[in-house]
């Protein structure tokens, strides 16, 4: 078949239309899971600890430019969240709701990296991807006020480019399990479980070695093989169990916050579309009565979809190109990437090592050489602290912000270094950062990091 | 309907044969290299430890001895004081400084107890009565000032057992022109002080020997807010506290410092900052190793590192450590340690406490897989 043949087939696959149900449930169960998300966040006064009392915040690389609003106005971007969360579950001003989403969500992600989760940044993927598809076309506001946009069907699109999004993330944290230290040593589910071991029912479990195997490649098989079992209309309810039971388990061991809520919510995509046209018909029945939902007046209007948009096809094709490959970076890094982390963010690397370290920087005076230690507390909070203590990039930023600050109060070309003491997947704590480098002579770059000390695996218990 | 995207993963496991049994050959894999792990000698103990048993033995052993001893030295300054304050004499003076000594030495062997019922309103026990420096101009304008009321100041250093020995041994005054000073103003001053800290001090031994106790012992999770994690969070600012501000930033060695600062010594007006120092390591090395302030054999964090991997090589570390910073700190030049800030025996002092630093901070939290901070770790 010519390549001119196939194309064609693709993009009549892409566009072949589809039951929106599944699209609309995912709006509105998106929309209702960041309204509660973000009070939750306000609720536990993050907003104060995490985002408007620290004295420095770290960057990501490339959004030095990204600031917290001074004060009190840290709250406006949560107010926005809260209103367009709302708005996006009702359907109403959806592009908009969508759009105002995604800048205040990923704008408060930007503002420190040391709060990084892979679950933000699948939230962030999440409200992207809705921005570009018309969620709102049944079962909302818009359609009320705007009964022509109303429609059945979507192109198939629309709804494969989260099935694909997930199935990356699962697929992707899969494999970043099949490594050494986590299949056959059982670490860090070895650390991290019997410390669980008060847990009722289930907690005496935990102090079996066998118990962190048996986690270590379930939990293995389970990310690599879910989607496969959920794209199968046989194995999809199993599958779905599977995710559930997956999810709580984590959620009750860890601290994660609502991070299972959203998998096990998201996952719900994958289900068919009269699975979906239940759900629609039985929320419908609730809100019977509720004028706001009343679908009937519009019930004969029914508008095509649109058609191909190409700037959304080379969007996505672009964006799609990057959560596939970007992950891969690593593989170009020297060194253990669990070590160097260089490469590890942005990779579904998720729950994967026990990793702890302290680091005391030294500033040493470059006029009198005069040097003395750093007290960290008196610049970071304790999650800063923690972080920064453990990820090279972190320390280099916190070191050219230590450098920034003692000039300013007066000292001479201040030489900044760390001694950092890191433990790795219960490893005796060794040297991350070489402690004889002046961090302020070092920028961060994409270019491997001749800084960090190698990880060998020489001295292993 | 079949989505072609997918189904290319989906026929390699196929064409694999695997695709009936794909779950039980990995399985069987796992098992495999479960067994096999199971020759190396890599810890691979099943790891039972009963932290209920530790936060008991601790509880009573330690914490609830220490502050009852805490508070009974704490009492008897009270009722010295009150003597004094009807006549003040020198005789007077002398053993309300020698109930203040034993006081603020008992003192040290609670500061790693800030939490629960010593985490009080102000912030924890420590930073709350064992505040320093002194501000003595601040103190000062507070004695003669008829609108100075202490239960709703906020400041924290015209307050505690520091401000109390500002007032009973004053600088380079001799005892007799130190007690002719303490007029009914300075007096009472002295009284609002003391008075303070016992009643502090009464409120958190009612409340350890009332339900916080069994409180404490029950929540023996890991997660933050558990009773070990607001322990070990406690104990690690105390131990850096006592490297951090009594150690580097009198001896000079904290960034940014021009020299070394005889003022910020702990006990700057008594002097006796080595034995306070002493008695601080005592308590952290207590908690540790598991031992009463007698020296009885208790269940600590040396205990619970000796039950899950990788626990014993941090152990041997740590108490290679634990006796640099012993030596270190015997071998502070007698007198008092503001005449001796800038000398070589103090920072090696300070070294050996900084080498400590991961064992106790870093690598025993991961071990124990104890979360420091609610917002930890990604998610699965």
């Amino acid at each position: 078949m010519d390549i001119a043949a196939r194309y064609h087939q693709v993009i009549k696959y892409l566009e072949q239309p589809i039951s929106i149900a599944p699209l609309v449930v995912l709006r509105v169960v998106f929309g209702l899971l960041m309204l509660f998300s973000t009070l939750r966040y306000i609720a536990m006064g993050w907003v104060e600890t995490q985002l408007i009392e620290p004295v420095l915040h770290f960057s990501y690389y490339g959004f030095e430019w990204v600031n917290p609003l001074p004060g009190n106005w840290m709250y406006l971007p949560f107010a926005i969240m809260i209103a367009s969360s709302i708005t996006i579950t009702m359907g109403a001003y959806y592009r908009l709701s969508t759009i105002l989403f995604f800048v205040c969500f990923t704008y408060i992600e930007l503002i420190d990296i040391t709060y990084y989760l892979n679950h933000y940044y699948f939230v962030s993927i999440i409200a992207f991807l809705l921005i570009l598809v018309p969620a709102n076309r049944l079962f909302s506001l818009d359609v009320k006020r705007n009964p022509s946009i109303r429609s059945r069907k979507v192109s198939s699109w629309c709804i494969d480019i989260f099935k694909f999004q997930i199935a990356i993330v699962y697929l992707y944290a899969g494999l970043a399990k099949v490594n050494y230290d986590w299949l056959i040593h059982a670490l860090p589910l070895s650390i991290w479980l019997p410390a669980k071991s008060s847990l009722p029912v289930i907690g005496g479990l935990f102090t079996l070695k066998a118990t962190a195997y048996v986690f270590s490649w379930l939990g293995m098989l389970f990310d690599t093989l879910v989607v496969f079992g959920l794209l199968r209309k046989k194995s999809r309810w199993f599958s779905y169990i599977a995710v559930v039971v997956f999810h709580a388990i984590t959620g009750i061991l860890f601290q994660i916050g609502i991070f299972p809520l959203v998998m096990i919510f998201a996952v719900i995509i994958f289900f068919s579309e009269s699975f979906h046209q239940r759900l629609l018909n039985a929320l419908n029945k609730v809100l019977t009565g509720v004028s706001l939902f009343d679908e009937k007046a519009s019930q004969l209007r029914e508008q095509r979809q649109p058609g191909f948009a190409g700037w959304k096809y080379a969007l996505l094709s672009l964006f799609f190109l990057f959560q596939v490959f970007f992950p891969w970076r690593y593989l170009l890094y020297p060194g253990n990437v669990f070590w160097t982390e260089e490469g590890y963010r942005f990779a579904w690397r998720v729950m994967l090592m026990e990793k702890a370290g302290t680091a005391t920087f030294y500033v040493k005076d470059g006029e009198n050489g005069r040097e003395g230690s750093v007290i960290n507390g008196q610049f970071l909070n304790m999650h800063q602290e923690k972080q920064m203590a453990m990820q090279p990039d972190l320390m280099l930023q916190y070191a050219h912000y230590l450098d920034r600050h003692y000039s300013q109060n007066g000292m001479k070309d201040p030489i900044v270094r760390v001694e950092s003491y890191v433990t790795l997947n219960a490893q005796p704590a060794r040297l991350l950062i070489d402690p004889t480098v002046d961090l302020t002579q070092v920028e961060d770059q994409w270019t491997p990091k001749d800084w960090i000390l190698p990880y060998s695996t020489q001295n292993r218990d | 309907m079949n989505r072609p995207e997918f189904n290319l993963l989906y026929d390699f496991f196929i064409n694999m044969k695997l695709k009936r049994y794909p779950l039980l050959f990995l399985l069987s894999l796992s098992l495999g290299a479960f067994v096999s792990s199971c020759d190396e000698e890599s810890a691979l103990n099943d790891v039972s430890f009963d932290r209920e048993a530790m936060l008991t033995s601790l509880a009573d052993g330690l914490i609830i001895p220490n502050f009852r001893t805490l508070q009974s030295s704490v009492g008897v300054m009270n009722s010295l004081v009150n003597e004094f304050s009807a006549s003040p004499s020198v005789e007077k003076l002398k053993s309300v400084r020698a109930a203040w000594q034993q006081a603020v030495e008992d003192y040290q062997h609670t500061s790693a107890f800030g939490f629960g019922p010593a985490n009080l309103p102000l912030g924890s026990l420590s930073s709350v009565l064992g505040v320093f420096p002194v501000d003595e101009g601040q103190l000062e304008r507070n004695i003669g000032n008829p609108d100075f009321n202490l239960p709703a100041s906020f400041d924290r250093d015209v307050r505690g057992f520091y401000a109390i020995e500002y007032l009973l041994f004053g600088e380079d005054l001799s005892v007799g022109d130190l007690v002719n000073g303490f007029d009914e103003d300075r007096l009472a001053y002295l009284l609002l002080l003391v008075s303070e800290v016992k009643a502090i001090v009464d409120a958190v031994v009612f409340e350890w020997e009332g339900s916080y106790r069994d409180h404490f012992i029950a929540s023996e999770g890991t997660s933050a807010g558990s009773s070990i994690s607001v322990f070990y969070n406690e104990f690690i600012r105390d131990y850096e506290n006592l490297k951090n501000f009594k150690v580097e930033l009198p001896a000079g060695l904290t960034a940014g410092q021009a020299a070394a600062d005889p003022r910020l010594v702990e006990a700057y007006y008594s002097g006796i900052s080595n034995q306070l120092l002493i008695a601080h390591f005592e308590n952290s090395k207590n908690i540790w190793k598991g031992l009463s302030r007698g020296g009885e054999e208790l269940i600590g964090f040396e205990e619970h590192l000796e039950a899950v991997v990788g626990g014993p090589t941090l152990i041997t570390h740590t108490k290679i450590a634990l006796t640099d910073i012993s030596r270190a700190v015997s071998s502070l030049p007698s007198g008092s340690l503001s005449e001796n800030v800038e000398t070589q025996e103090v920072r090696t002092l300070r070294d050996a406490l900084q080498a400590n630093t991961a064992n106790f901070k870093s690598s025993m939290s991961s071990l124990l897989g104890i979360s420091i901070t609610f917002n930890s770790g990604d998610g699965d």
